[in-house]
């Protein structure tokens, strides 16, 4: 993972701020109650270790490099049975977990790669966080309507 | 009028361009070959295939994943991509990064002594140490597996290929086989951190911290992105109260 030396490597999953010595993570600046890294003012949690490969991952070789700013689309495809965050994705240089949505037909497949789940709000827009953010780019399978599961922060290959 | 001395040039450069041999030739098409429908599996195979650049176009050599119809591979599934490689015919493209090693056989097309002098090549990625239906019969089974010194590629052989009726064939690593080479390929590994981990002491200064999300986790089929941290310092290593049992590894 590009770090050397004789150290223990660990993969942190959420960066917050530290304040007063404390963590404070999320759009809410929650205190966390976990323990975590330290890095100049900024704070690493819920870390991971033991790296190793993984044959039966789902990784998409190719930089993601172009944001889906579709608006609520919704697929021609059908919905698959279950929808994961499955998929190893580079968005632009940065790693990240991302469910695959196709927003075509299943015969002709385009996919788009949502790093964020999310509910359809009341005005048909895509509730990201605990703080009401929302987005009018998403992805929902069963209609736009309120309270369902909705797909946010896509993208997809410049060249798809 | 351009001084004689730069009409030489020119005309130097043009003889020299033109004695070239490979100039339009490309590589332009990377095709993966699955056993399942959705192409999400590791590929069994990776081709390269040799085009012109302007003829087809590279673009129009790409392709979602399809039920493979050629004689080659049947019964698998099928993408291709436009990948514009320029052959040197020093080094084969890569397959991608997949969490599986290949055996690399490069055909140079002409006749015999892996003669590359027109720099034309075509490569095949087989997976290594999988057993895979046989493309050339497909009642059966075959495998390529690696030692030091050699390939070795098992013919005939039953859905597990620990029977095999046909002798295997063995090919020098890195030597020319007629018209042909055998080698091999390590892929490079995407790396999964999968145990969770509690720190000790609050806050723990970490040694180095990437500045952008660099690395997976994986907890159960859920990935993660995340921040690599290096932490070097023995009284606030973290580690879970399984992970005493079994250490994270030191690098």
């Amino acid at each position: 993972m590009g770090l050397d030396g004789d150290a223990a490597q660990y993969c942190c999953t959420v960066r917050g701020d530290l304040v007063e010595g404390v963590s404070l993570t999320g759009c809410l600046l929650s205190p966390s109650s976990t323990s975590f890294y330290q890095d100049g003012a900024s704070t690493y949690q819920e870390c991971y270790g033991n790296p190793a490969p993984k044959p039966s991952a789902l990784i998409v070789e190719e930089e993601l490099n172009s944001a889906a700013n579709y608006g609520a689309a919704v697929p021609d495809a059908s919905k698959p049975a279950v929808l994961l965050r499955e998929y190893a994705v580079n968005i632009m240089g940065e790693l990240e977990g991302a469910y695959r949505v196709n927003i075509n037909t299943d015969a002709n497949p385009f996919y788009l790669y949502c790093t964020g789940r999310g509910v359809v709000t009341d005005n048909a827009e895509c509730r990201r966080n605990s703080c009401d953010d929302t987005t009018p780019d998403f992805v929902v399978y069963d209609g736009v309507a309120e309270g369902e599961f909705c797909y946010h922060t896509c993208f997809s290959r410049n060249d798809a | 009028m351009a001084p004689a001395y730069l009409l030489v040039a020119v005309a130097a450069s043009v003889v020299m361009s033109l004695a070239v041999p490979s100039v339009g030739d490309k590589f332009v098409q990377r095709s993966f070959y699955h056993l399942d429908s959705s192409c999400s599996v590791t590929p069994l195979a990776v081709y390269f295939s040799r085009w012109t650049i302007s003829n087809p176009t590279c673009e129009s050599r790409a392709r979602t994943c399809s039920v493979e119809d050629d004689e080659f591979y049947p019964n698998q599934y099928s993408t291709a991509e436009c990948v514009i490689f320029d052959d040197p015919a020093s080094s084969a493209p890569t397959p991608g990064s997949h969490p599986v090693d290949f055996v690399v056989e490069t055909v140079f097309n002409i006749g015999s002594d892996c003669d590359n002098s027109n720099g034309a090549n075509n490569y095949y990625y087989h997976a290594l140490d999988v057993c895979m239906i046989d493309v050339d019969d497909p009642t059966s089974y075959m495998k390529y597996e690696l030692t030091d010194t050699h390939i070795v590629v098992k013919y005939n052989c039953d859905n597990t290929c620990t029977t095999c009726s046909l002798t295997p064939q063995t090919y020098d690593r890195d030597s020319c086989s007629y018209d042909r080479m055998w080698s091999y390929y390590e892929s490079p590994k995407t790396s999964f951190f999968t145990e969770p981990t509690t720190i000790i002491g609050t806050p723990s200064a970490a040694v180095s911290v990437s500045q952008s999300r660099d690395c997976y986790a994986a907890v159960g089929q859920t990935v993660l992105g995340g921040w690599a941290v290096n932490d070097g310092s023995d009284d606030v290593r973290a580690h879970s109260v399984e992970a005493k049992a079994r250490q994270a590894p030191r690098h």
